[in-house]
């Protein structure tokens, strides 16, 4: 689904990356983690084209991904993003958050019909009856939800998580995770989650990809992350047990 | 070797008296133990202790597990002398003067981008939420028009009494008419409402798409596919297009207004203020007027918009962003508004 090969990122002069390289599959639910500042977000606003890598290459259902990306560039419409700050629209409503995608990309289409479509994802994170509610009438787990309706109102491809537990409390980051991965089984939606949360990391990671020093660290199963000699590895699942 | 009981309590009102009292007691010794059974080792215990160890260096004898908790580690990483490269002056301009080019660079970008988006909108829609205009023009326009018409007012007020005091003194205050009437039509309306709209619209403007910067939703617009610059300022351009000449004319109806009072207390009757302000009303200054202040808008615009799209940080940023929009806004206005004048009354 989505191919990295030799990602250098940063920003400005300032090498955050180098040399990433990894694979994921279609319906898989990726994790990137790593210490804060390890360059987790670099490499998904690399990938996304929002902050361009300085080399290497990336694969998007085995065609490549042109850097700089064009403003009309079709890739956006086979993907969804969920930012750490949910970033809705505050001038809009939820409903019309929702619809955003639909409505600038295809203007000539069924206004009713777009209605009909955020509404359903609406009611899959169960927001349905705060439609209409702006997004400042909303708490952050609501807003972070209402976010992944946006993320899923095209049915992308992928859909890249920017640090989504950031922010919540334990009860509402278990919930937003159980949610993820329903509907990561209901519609076999790939997951490109960047996140340090150990607790979301045990319910969703099936891969994960560890960061460190700039590099690749780990790239393999969350099961055999879980057996890796790497003492980088071994500490940051064991955490408790290092000093 | 003496033991000096360091006294429990210790809280930052009390630290320099028993610092003294500790200073006077070690002083008396030899070598000093300090006992610090009965305390808590708050940051000033801490720095008070770090104190009397820097006072009386090697005399003052510390226990090692102790040691270990109240001192810390304050030596700078040393730093590769080699990798430390002086830049020469004239490179330091050369990147100073390649900022300012970064700088004009974007801002040209952001204003050429504003006004074809905004005409390209009129044939292809995509990308412009509906009533998106109409919600701006309320904002921008309907909202002001108390505000713009009241300092208009008054500054005609101002400025009729101030000339008419002038003009009496010749005996020409039956003048005041033709004044105010050229004055507010070529240069003051447009600039009053123009500095008004400045400080009220283009810093809302400014802050509006800084918060969005600071919020993601700028990168969100980018990353559904929608270009932000016509998401955003589209709307916003034809709204300053519609509206600025609109509260100009209110604005210079507003200012003639203030100049219509002063011509009454000095017995002007309102017949010949009408006749001579009609009279000196030409159809060549009205259309500048126009044109000023349309371009006014879209310096507004494209300034609050520019400031608003540099903002990096968080909150402090967006309160930066907007002063200087507003400080920038008002300059460029003037500026252009000197240049107005220079070409069209020289």
């Amino acid at each position: 689904m989505l191919r990295a090969e030799n990602i250098t990122a940063g920003y400005g002069k300032n090498i955050i990356l180098k040399d990433i390289t990894f694979s994921i599959d279609k319906g898989e639910r990726f994790v990137v983690l790593g210490e804060s500042g390890c360059g987790k977000s670099t490499l998904m606003k690399a990938i996304i084209g929002l902050n361009p890598p300085m080399e290497g290459k990336a694969f998007f259902k085995g065609e490549e991904i042109v850097y700089p990306m064009p403003e009309n560039s079709d890739f956006y419409k086979k993907i969804g993003i969920l930012y750490q700050s949910s970033a809705l629209l505050n001038s809009l409503t939820l409903e019309e958050n929702v619809m955003l995608p639909i409505t600038m990309h295809y203007p000539d289409f069924s206004v009713p019909l777009a209605k009909d479509m955020a509404n359903e994802k609406l009611a899959m994170v169960n927001l349905y009856p705060h439609r209409t509610k702006f997004p400042q009438e909303l708490s952050g787990g609501m807003k972070k939800r209402g976010a992944l309706a946006r993320a899923l109102v095209m049915d992308p491809d992928i859909i890249f998580f920017d640090e989504p537990q950031a922010g919540l409390d334990p009860v509402t980051a278990r919930d937003l995770d159980q949610l993820f991965i329903k509907l990561n089984e209901q519609l076999g939606t790939t997951y490109f989650i960047v996140t340090h949360e150990l607790l979301s990391i045990r319910r969703t990671a099936q891969k994960v990809l560890m960061l460190s020093d700039k590099k690749v660290l780990f790239c393999g199963t969350y099961e055999e992350a879980q057996k890796s000699d790497a003492y980088k590895v071994k500490r940051f699942f064991n955490v408790d047990k290092y000093d | 070797m003496t033991k000096i009981q360091i006294p429990a309590g210790i809280t930052i009102e009390n630290s320099e008296k028993i610092l003294k009292e500790l200073n006077a007691q070690i002083k008396g010794t030899e070598s000093a133990e300090l006992d610090l059974t009965d305390v808590t080792l708050n940051s000033i215990t801490k720095a008070l202790v770090r104190k009397l160890h820097e006072t009386h260096g090697e005399k003052i004898k510390l226990e090692e597990t102790l040691q270990k908790e109240i001192y810390y580690q304050d030596e700078e990483p040393e730093v590769d002398e080699s990798e430390k490269k002086k830049e020469p002056a004239l490179e330091n301009l050369g990147e100073k003067l390649l900022g300012l080019w970064d700088v004009i660079y974007f801002f040209c970008v952001i204003m050429v981008d504003m006004i074809f988006y905004s005409f390209e909108s009129l044939y292809n829609r995509k990308f412009i939420l509906k009533d998106d205009t109409t919600k701006n023009a309320y904002y921008i326009g309907y909202k002001a028009i108390s505000i713009v018409f009241l300092l208009a007012f008054l500054i005609g007020f101002t400025i009729a009494l101030q000339a008419a005091i002038q003009l009496a003194k010749m005996g020409g205050q039956g003048y005041i008419a033709m004044m105010i009437t050229v004055i507010m039509t070529t240069e003051l309306g447009p600039l009053i409402t123009a500095i008004i709209i400045a400080g009220r619209t283009g810093s809302s403007i400014a802050a509006e798409i800084g918060t969005m910067v600071v919020m993601e939703e700028v990168d969100a617009l980018k990353t559904m596919g929608i270009k932000p610059l016509k998401f955003l300022l589209v709307p916003k351009f034809w709204a300053f297009t519609l509206v600025m000449p609109i509260l100009t004319l209110i604005a210079d109806i507003a200012g003639i207004g203030g100049g219509l009072i002063v011509a009454s207390a000095y017995n002007i009757p309102f017949g010949a203020f009408l006749s001579q302000m009609i009279d000196s009303l030409a159809f060549s200054d009205i259309f500048w007027g126009t044109v000023k202040s349309i371009s006014f808008a879209w310096i507004i615009l494209a300034v609050g918009s520019f400031k608003g799209l540099s903002v990096r940080g968080g909150a402090d940023a967006v309160g930066r962003a907007t002063t200087e929009s507003v400080v920038v806004s008002i300059f460029l206005v003037v500026a252009i508004d000197a240049v107005f004048s220079i070409l069209l009354y020289t």
